[in-house]
């Protein structure tokens, strides 16, 4: 046997803890205390006993190290103490774990958003280069158009590849005939190219799939390829029907396919028909960057290509402060959620303060009760740094059980976050508790462990150790003095971050209940809406689409109770069907400046009638508008009148829309009253109705009935499946309902900030209680001789109210300020209302004072109990 | 007081010490401490208490290391220092006074 014939992970570990020389002399006695017993009992035992001995040396070595390494104490022994010790307070150890461990959690859930919303690279390589290419008339930036894509592709040359994307939804009907609508993505044949992935079975798309009459082929995503078709392997070259025509699939994409193309199941080609007009502008343009070229460079040959299309297509644009820009895909991805993101950190990391200051309360009170027992440790021999190192161990330990917690709460959280938080944060599938949020995690809990445990636990053993305690009187839970300061201090402190907390809660509430009184602009009892979508091959024309509808309309008005119906592009109140820009007579937009815009409804006559939406002035739109030779004619809002013609009115007047320069003049011939498109309490600046209602190719049906809205429903299914069987119904919804989720938004982040501060008002509460209670327990000697002096028990509780009282006043006051300082990064959350709204402010003071009161009245009355006969015979 | 104590096996290691003539290394305190209590000593035992034993200054180390001139071994002798030998004689008092009078109470439970 030699050394060599030793365990690598042994030699190596003993090379590292042992000097050169004493690993020679180690090696070398080895060898020859080897010798000698290979001639006593035989080689193979001498081999066994050789390396055994190096490698207990070595573990034996290990674990001196570590123990130097982390003070005196250290040891598995130590910690099998310690979870002893532990598990005998259960309540003890279980609230710092749950609440400490909650904390993290949340912390780590919200960080798992700003991970991947702003850390973490898009999922597509090179993320960095790929950008989205967009027109800029400030303030306002949208798609490109056919025109504006046709020349960047001929034209650009600092994009590696371009594409363009459309966003739609079309009826699959499948082999058994059920339709349904689905979400769809065209694109164009370099679309997968440009994201850099590409199908894992079959083909991308090539050039000749984007021109117009090849035959029409769709890739499909995973997960569709696999619910409806009967597998990958099945569904390539099958024929699927949307809107009626045929579609061949040619590839199937990956699972996971990022923000620009998860949750879409089918990416048919696009075929781009160059129209007679520079609009519309439809088409989400992207690009990836060539290797080398800045995006300054890019915007340059951008602006320049744009530059030069202008002039050929002047007469239907004349918007030439326009330009083109290139914006980072992960900017334009993301959007604007960093207010909310702000919010939600501060919160959660608010709450794991007062859990953490909760935690030291809890620790410094229970070093405080182990003082005889740490005092007898002291007293037996034990170090201060022993003594300390025990406590940390105990530390430790509750930090690892926190961090475990937190992450098991963080993992729930993040399942939990596309449910509660998809109204107000994007890309929520792609958060994750990935190794970055898992040490952020870990982080924090070391960080706590550190505040909680390691602040009392030397605080808590004096420099001059505890041999003095053992001469204290008594057994109870007394605190010194200056322990007792400690605690209140964390009181107050707990307090003062509660009432930001409890004030932002409060903020949103106060938005919410604004938010719901805003007059939505329609009557929504006993009104139903649903989304109708005729197949594209079946009603492509005008003609036929209005025969369609008129028909509708006239057999669903002829359902009994219902008294009427109407169709339009849009749905309110956060459904925009288009913005259009437009130029005013009156008004002329000046060369160089961007026409205004405003939300554009495609409407029939019942629109109104079926909303309840009042017609102020003028007439109603017709039937008759829609003809080939009937003069354009619109509806306005009062609002888009009072923008445009303050004091005055808008009826009669004309503008041209779209920018067609060439196009007849449209007139106003009436106005009724606002009705919200994007989004309640949003500003829209008014809204134009056009009586083009009647030719929509997927619309909104509303139908207003006597009572129950619902109850209509079935006899509305069976008038459409008479006219067409295939005719989709979707998204059926009563107004209440089309209100509530215009509010989704609001109503989660409200919810979860006032989850927030209860939970931390509840932990603060107890930390005043506990310390309350500690003070009458420190006192009780005190209390009684007062009592059997004479002292009445009313004046006795009112004094320990008083002093609970008074950190409250302490915290609120502090708090106050805090909250003042802080609400003011929510105002683009708020509605109607201020960060420093007066109300919010006395009604969270309020709380906190009456719910203080009575967190300090129970150990109040236990102090107007004290018998002193008891007290002063213990003492 | 806690820190002066001996453990028993110190104890052997250094009575093994005296008895090799003051200063040893790790192979025949081995052989000497198998041979007196009659079962196996593992090396490792004995170098971790000599260590010990040197940090709490009870006994000294020299490296005698032959190998650099290509004769003979790498050793670590260790020597007895004189707050050694005080332990180790108030141990055996410690011993001595817990012992004493046992023999007598040890025969009548025979």
């Amino acid at each position: 046997m030699s050394w060599r014939r030793v365990s690598p992970w042994v030699r190596r570990l003993l090379t590292h803890l042992l000097s050169e020389h004493e690993l020679r002399a180690v090696i070398s006695e080895l060898d020859e205390l080897n010798e000698v017993r290979e001639g006593r009992v035989g080689a193979t035992r001498a081999a066994r006993a050789y390396s055994r001995s190096a490698r207990q040396l070595a573990l034996q070595l290990l674990g001196q190290r570590m123990r130097g390494i982390a003070g005196a104490g250290l040891s598995l022994r130590a910690v099998v103490q310690s979870l002893r010790a532990l598990s005998r307070v259960p309540v003890f150890s279980g609230s710092i774990v749950a609440s400490v461990g909650l904390g993290i959690g949340g912390c780590a859930a919200v960080f798992s958003v700003v991970n991947a919303l702003f850390l973490q690279p898009l999922p597509y390589p090179d993320a960095d280069r790929l950008h989205f290419i967009v027109t800029e008339s400030a303030p306002n930036w949208y798609p490109l158009s056919v025109v504006d894509f046709q020349a960047l592709k001929a034209q650009q040359t600092q994009f590696a590849s371009v594409a363009a994307y459309m966003r739609r939804t079309r009826t699959y009907t499948a082999d058994d005939g059920v339709a349904e609508r689905l979400a769809a993505v065209f694109v164009t044949p370099d679309y997968f190219r440009t994201l850099g992935i590409s199908p894992v079975l079959g083909r991308d798309f090539v050039g000749e799939d984007g021109l117009p009459g090849a035959p029409a082929t769709v890739i499909v995503s995973d997960g569709f390829a696999e619910l409806r078709l009967g597998g990958r392997h099945n569904a390539l070259g099958q024929l699927i029907r949307l809107d009626g025509n045929s579609f061949e699939v040619v590839g199937i994409m990956p699972p996971d396919l990022g923000p620009l193309g998860s949750s879409t199941p089918i990416f048919p080609a696009l075929r781009m028909q160059t129209p007679g007009r520079k609009g519309p502008f439809s088409y989400w343009a992207i690009g990836r960057l060539k290797e080398g070229v800045s995006p300054a460079g890019a915007n340059e040959e951008l602006a320049a290509i744009n530059r030069n299309l202008f002039p050929l297509w002047e007469d239907s644009y004349q918007d030439d402060r326009a330009t083109w820009g290139a914006r980072p895909m992960a900017d334009v991805v993301n959007g604007d959620p960093q207010d909310t993101l702000v919010v939600l950190l501060g919160a959660v990391l608010l709450v794991l303060l007062i859990a953490t200051a909760n935690a030291a309360n809890l620790f410094t009170a229970r070093v405080s009760q182990r003082r005889s027992e740490l005092a007898v440790r002291s007293a037996l021999g034990a170090s201060r740094k022993q003594i300390v190192g025990h406590l940390l161990v105990e530390t430790g330990i509750l930090t690892v059980g926190g961090a475990a917690f937190g992450l098991l709460v963080a993992w729930g959280a993040i399942q939990l976050l596309p449910v509660v938080a998809s109204g107000y944060l994007p890309r929520l599938s792609e958060v994750r508790l990935d190794p970055a949020v898992t040490g952020f995690a870990l982080a924090l809990s070391l960080l706590c462990g550190l505040l909680f445990g390691v602040l009392p636990a030397m605080t808590g053993v004096g420099k001059d150790g505890l041999g003095g305690q053992l001469r204290a009187a008594g057994r109870s839970s007394s605190l010194g003095g200056g322990k007792h300061r400690v605690h209140r201090f964390l009181v107050v402190a707990q307090l003062a971050v509660v009432v930001p907390l409890l004030t932002g809660a409060g903020l949103l509430v106060a938005t919410l209940n604004k938010l719901q009184e805003v007059d939505p602009g329609f009557e929504a009892e006993g009104l139903l809406s649903m989304r109708a979508s005729p197949s594209r091959s079946a009603y492509g024309s005008w003609e036929v689409r209005v025969a369609l509808w008129d028909r509708v309309l006239a057999e669903v008005g002829a359902i009994p109770g219902v008294f009427s119906v109407g169709l339009a592009d849009g749905r309110p109140p956060s459904r925009m069907p288009q913005s259009n820009n437009f130029d005013l007579e009156d008004d002329p937009t000046p060369p160089g400046e961007s026409q205004p815009q405003a939300p554009w409804v495609a409407a029939t006559p019942g629109y109104f009638e079926a909303l309840g939406v009042p017609l102020f002035g003028g007439r109603m739109l017709r039937l008759a508008d829609i003809d080939a030779d009937a003069p354009s004619v619109i509806l306005v809002d009062q609002e888009w009148e009072e923008r445009f013609f303050p004091g005055g009115s808008a009826i009669g007047k004309r503008l041209k829309s779209g920018g067609c320069a060439q196009c007849d003049w449209t007139t106003i011939v009436g106005i009724v009253g606002n009705v919200p498109y994007a989004g309640t309490g949003t500003y829209q600046g008014g809204a134009v109705y056009s009586p083009t209602g009647y030719g929509v190719t997927d619309g909104y049906l509303y139908v207003r009935s006597a009572g129950n809205a619902s109850a209509v429903m079935p006899l509305v299914r069976e008038a459409l499946r008479s006219i067409d069987p295939t005719l989709p119904l979707t998204e059926i919804l009563t107004a209440e309902e089309l209100l509530s989720n215009g509010l989704a938004g609001p109503r989660q982040l409200s919810r979860i900030l006032t989850w927030f501060s209860a939970t931390a008002f509840l932990l603060a509460l107890m930390g005043l209680y506990g310390t309350t209670a500690y003070g009458v327990q420190r006192r009780r000697a005190e209390i009684a001789i007062r009592i059997a002096l004479g002292g009445s028990p009313g004046a006795v509780s009112g004094r320990v109210v008083r002093q609970g009282m008074g950190l409250v006043l302490g915290g609120l006051l502090f708090g106050l300020v805090g909250a003042l300082a802080v609400t003011r990064v929510m105002s683009s959350l708020l509605f109607e209302v201020t960060p420093r709204d007066p109300l919010t402010l006395l009604g969270v003071s309020g709380l906190l004072l009456g719910v203080a009161l009575l967190a300090t009245l129970v150990p109040a009355m236990r102090a107007a109990n004290v018998d002193p006969t008891v007290v002063l015979r213990e003492e | 007081m806690g820190r002066k104590w001996l453990g028993e096996f110190e104890h052997q290691v250094l009575l093994a010490i005296i008895r090799l003539g003051g200063e040893a290394y790790s192979v025949p305190l081995v052989l000497e401490l198998e041979d007196r209590s009659g079962r196996d000593v593992a090396q490792a035992a004995v170098f971790i208490v000599l260590r010990r034993l040197e940090a709490k200054g009870l006994v000294s180390s020299r490296m005698e290391d032959s190998t650099e001139t290509g004769t003979g071994r790498a050793r670590r002798y260790f020597k007895m220092t004189s707050e050694g030998r005080d332990r180790v004689r108030a141990y055996r008092q410690m011993l001595e006074r817990f012992w004493d009078g046992m023999d007598e109470a040890m025969g009548e439970g025979q």
